[in-house]
């Protein structure tokens, strides 16, 4: 059966997770990208290996990440508000899995929104971040909002 | 600046961070993909003007991540560590950021809760571009343990 697109899905279902590792170069790729070099993200703190930086974790959690986002053909998304709990740090090197379940879909002015809680975990089953975003579909050439979700 | 002063701060006190232009390097370093990977920088409405074009745009748009990246520095800059493990915002991004533009993020002390044990602080949040427009708005809070 061909997988539903993004669009299509509804409350209750997921995108599939993504794991991934953060090596060293990547995030201070990223620590380039936001001008900011403190130390925690390239040597830790109080012995500790170093941090992710949060830019670098919020940039892997949009559904746009999942393995199984499917968008339709001439179909854009973006996202129109983000509520974010940070719950714990992210070390460089350790293996991280995000999964993504939507919350809620509905319509408003004749635009498609999803609502969909976003969780970023450790290898020991333990949230690090964990995040609320609504979201709209557009057409594509039309697009009218801010938050877009590039893959 | 250090997270202290957030205990001495008076409501309505603003934290300004610093001015960040959002150079075209930085822009592919954020939404380009890995660096090494063989066809860097990925193609996407944040580093080429054809797929941004494609999508209804006129030109190259940031990430709205990058710049709630600028955010998460100052609020770690306001709450120091604490903010990685009791930090939460609410946001919305209110207006697209092109590539050379600046990006200023601000917080502004709303509340101070203190209990026993911990100190729960509530800051208006925005960041706003080199025209004193906000691209992006919201509040953020931190709970923060009373011994420092």
């Amino acid at each position: 059966m061909q997988q539903k697109y993004a669009h299509e899905l509804q409350a209750g279902e997921h995108y599939a997770p993504l794991d991934y590792v953060v090596s060293a170069e990547v995030n201070q790729q990223f620590l380039y990208a936001v001008e900011d070099f403190d130390p925690v993200y390239v040597e830790g703190l109080d012995g500790s290996r170093a941090y992710v930086h949060p830019v670098l974790l919020l940039h892997m959690m949009p559904r746009t990440r999942s393995p199984s986002y499917r968008e339709a053909p001439g179909m854009g998304s973006a996202f129109a508000r983000d509520r974010t709990w940070f719950l714990s740090p992210a070390y460089v090197g350790e293996p991280l899995r995000v999964a993504w379940t939507i919350t809620e879909t509905y319509q408003k002015r004749g635009k498609i929104y999803q609502d969909y809680l976003s969780v970023t975990q450790n290898a020991q089953g333990m949230e690090l971040v964990r995040r609320e975003l609504s979201s709209t579909f557009f057409t594509l050439g039309k697009v009218k909002t801010f938050g877009l979700n590039g893959k | 600046m250090t997270h202290a002063e957030i205990f001495t701060a008076d409501v309505g006190h603003v934290f300004r961070g610093s001015p960040r232009e959002l150079t075209l390097a930085r822009t592919l370093a954020f939404s380009g993909g890995p660096l090494d990977a063989p066809d860097w920088p990925a193609r996407n409405l944040h580093t080429d003007i054809k797929v941004a074009n494609d999508t209804g745009l006129a030109k190259v748009v940031a990430s709205g991540t990058q710049f709630e990246g600028y955010l998460a520095t100052h609020l770690v800059r306001i709450f120091g560590r604490h903010w990685y493990t009791n930090g939460a915002w609410d946001v919305r991004i209110v207006r697209s950021v092109k590539v050379g533009d600046t990006v200023t993020a601000v917080a502004k002390l709303l509340s101070r809760d203190e209990d026993a044990e911990a100190v729960r602080v509530t800051v208006e949040v925005w960041c706003e571009n080199q025209d004193s427009e906000n691209v992006l708005t919201g509040t953020a809070t931190c709970v923060l343990p009373r011994t420092r």
